[in-house]
């Protein structure tokens, strides 16, 4: 039961108008014709601004070829921000985006060797979101990330050769598919996503799902 | 208007962002190739093994991104289906797929330098078998083409972290194992499982444990003569399971002078003290009951006894047998000890019992000690006239008179 009241408070907060369309061209029609009822627009006020902005997190993992036939998924959480401009195309949103990554999770080494990767990542993207209830889209990003690996040992082993703990600088691209679920008027935007990730001369990364929470004003 | 600057922003950005200097420089020639790993640098005073991450030549490696070589090719994943497990054996019936290693590294200086864990794990654990190879000869007089000759298309494949499932009846159950690395018989690979945050030195990387594995395969090729099969009797019965391991640990202290296997991986002292045979006093008759009082009661503690008396007679003769003849007469030895062994007199070798652990345990134990003293009964009538003293003195010791009866003693160390 309490499962139900949770599904139906969020159900009410959703169902709510939305997103209202912002645009020189709505602007108009609605002082024309007063009758017509509002357009959905990505933030809740009225607003003449062109631009919208969001921040966000995400929490996200990417799965990684470890060691033989298995994965691991890799904790990455990212900060981002955005602008959202409406198209011609009713409810058809660009979304312009930048975003800041970081993660140190390693996978399981043993105690007395260990190559630690920790990866800081940026990017810009693009993307197409349709603004509904549920509120799908198609992002593409390029970006760059800079890796440092530090080898650690612990006796019995000793470290004699330095060139082990080193840089590595590479592309990062994407394509991101994500299904946004906006709240409190279009206020905030919960959104599961799944991204395809290519990092130049690194091919054990492919695939990373997540979830991403963001806020507009 | 807004919208195309926007689109011209996007399309300057990633244009900068196109002209980085990415990519790694990798080997294209062939060998001899350099790199840093994971490699054993000897014993220290109290015995206890030393490691070094360091620039290392591969001496046999053809192939630097596909680790393939003259005696070996590793192959990352796949799918391995099981029989059976005992100890480091493994009972394999089919292997699948298998990729390519997928190596990370940089080239400096003219060595490669690997990018992340499974690069090194994988190029140090090719190094183990290179350096085994290379000195094989001088550690035990065999010569590699000699070993080459039994494998199967004349190397061998090293499997990194397959998946592994155990057939059962009807259906396959997958294993979750780790912190282990095995040898199989039948197809003469190697296997590597996953590692685990317990481990030290990984186990692809111990250098003692690899010679310890590649031990079984030098059983195989002189006890078994090369001719391993599932329905050998000698492979089943849990006495010459035991000396099979204890053989493996012999060529493991053969190769490092190290009786100390697995306590640089696990060092967890029951189970390293357990295993060290050159610190373990217990007998045969330690064995004995329901709780033996050591050793667990498992088959590898007739191994650490046969293979802490085998070093014990080359410590005695050392001044005139030196660790590789000794190595060399043992291996020579055991070629001999199977066929000895099936003709034997029922009176001192126990027939077949596929039901023998129907037994109790009792009746195990006093079975078991029938088949150890029978088959050092052929050990040490087969073995040269200049270890045949020393060896009785240390298997009377280590065994007892359960383990290395009267009856198997008499003509042979009487």
């Amino acid at each position: 039961m309490p499962l139900l009241h949770a599904l139906i408070l969020v159900a009410s907060l959703c169902l709510t108008p939305i997103l209202e369309a912002q645009s020189d061209e709505t602007s108009t029609e609605t002082t024309k014709d007063s009758t017509e009822p509002a357009k959905p627009q990505l933030k809740p006020d009225a607003s003449p601004k062109i631009w919208t902005y969001a921040a966000g997190i995400n929490f996200i993992w990417s799965r990684r070829l470890d060691y033989g036939a298995r994965y691991f998924y890799r904790f990455e959480p990212e900060i981002s921000g955005f602008m959202y401009t409406a198209l011609p195309v009713e409810r058809l949103w660009l979304r312009h985006g930048a975003r800041f990554g970081y993660s140190s999770d390693q996978p399981q080494m043993p105690k007395a060797v260990r190559l630690e990767e920790t990866d800081w990542k940026i990017s810009l993207e693009e993307g197409l979101i349709y603004n509904w209830f549920i509120s799908p889209s198609l992002t593409a990003g390029l970006g760059y990330d800079w890796r440092t690996i530090k080898v650690k040992t612990a006796a019995p082993v000793t470290l004699n050769d330095s060139r082990l703990s080193t840089k590595e600088t590479f592309l990062w691209s994407y394509i991101q598919v994500g299904f946004g679920v906006p709240a409190l008027a279009g206020k905030y935007m919960f959104e599961p996503v799944v991204r395809w990730q290519h990092l130049a001369s690194d091919a054990r990364t492919s695939w990373a799902y997540g979830l991403e929470a963001s806020a507009a004003w | 208007m807004k919208k195309m600057k926007s689109n011209l922003l996007s399309i300057v950005t990633a244009a900068s962002f196109l002209t980085c200097a990415c990519g790694t420089k990798k080997f294209s020639m062939s060998g001899p190739f350099n790199a840093v790993v994971l490699a054993f640098s000897g014993t220290n005073s109290s015995g206890g093994a030393e490691y070094e991450l360091k620039e290392k030549q591969f001496r046999t490696l053809t192939n630097f991104n596909e680790l393939d070589g003259t005696y070996l090719t590793i192959r990352r994943g796949g799918a391995l289906t099981i029989r059976e497990i005992n100890g480091s054996i493994v009972q394999s019936e089919n292997f699948t797929g298998g990729e390519s290693p997928g190596l990370r590294y940089n080239v400096k200086s003219g060595a490669a330098i690997p990018l992340d864990y499974s690069t090194l794990a994988m190029l140090s654990a090719y190094y183990q078998i290179d350096e085994i190879y290379s000195t094989l000869e001088e550690k035990t007089g065999l010569a590699p083409s000699t070993l080459q000759a039994i494998i199967p298309g004349g190397k061998h494949v090293m499997l990194f972290e397959p998946e592994i499932k155990i057939t059962g009846k009807g259906s396959d159950i997958a294993l979750g194992m780790k912190l282990n690395a095995a040898f199989s018989p039948s197809d003469k690979k190697f296997l590597l499982f996953q590692r685990s945050p317990i481990e030290n030195v990984p186990l692809a990387a111990n250098f003692q444990v690899l010679t310890h594995e590649f031990g079984h395969f030098v059983f195989d090729y002189s006890f078994f003569n090369g001719k391993f099969e599932a329905t050998n009797r000698w492979g089943s019965e849990w006495t010459m399971r035991g000396v099979n391991e204890g053989f493996a640990d012999f060529i493991s202290w053969s190769f490092t002078n190290s009786t100390d296997i697995l306590r640089s991986s696990i060092n967890i002292k029951t189970i390293a003290d357990e295993r060290d045979f050159g610190k373990t006093t217990f007998t045969f008759e330690d064995l004995a009951g329901l709780d033996p009082t050591a050793c667990s009661g498992q088959f590898y503690c007739i191994g650490s006894l046969f293979a802490r008396s085998l070093v014990q007679t080359q410590t005695a003769l050392q001044a005139t047998v030196t660790k590789k003849e000794m190595a060399t007469a043992v291996i020579d030895t055991l070629k001999l000890c199977q066929a000895d062994m099936t003709a034997m007199d029922v009176a001192i070798m126990p027939v077949e019992n596929t039901n023998a652990d129907q037994l109790s345990v009792d009746a195990q134990y006093t079975r078991n000690g029938q088949i150890a003293g029978g088959f050092l009964r052929a050990f040490v009538l087969r073995a040269p006239a200049n270890l045949k003293s020393e060896l009785c003195t240390a298997f009377k010791n280590n065994f007892g008179t359960h383990g290395f009866p009267t009856v198997a003693r008499t003509g042979s160390c009487d």
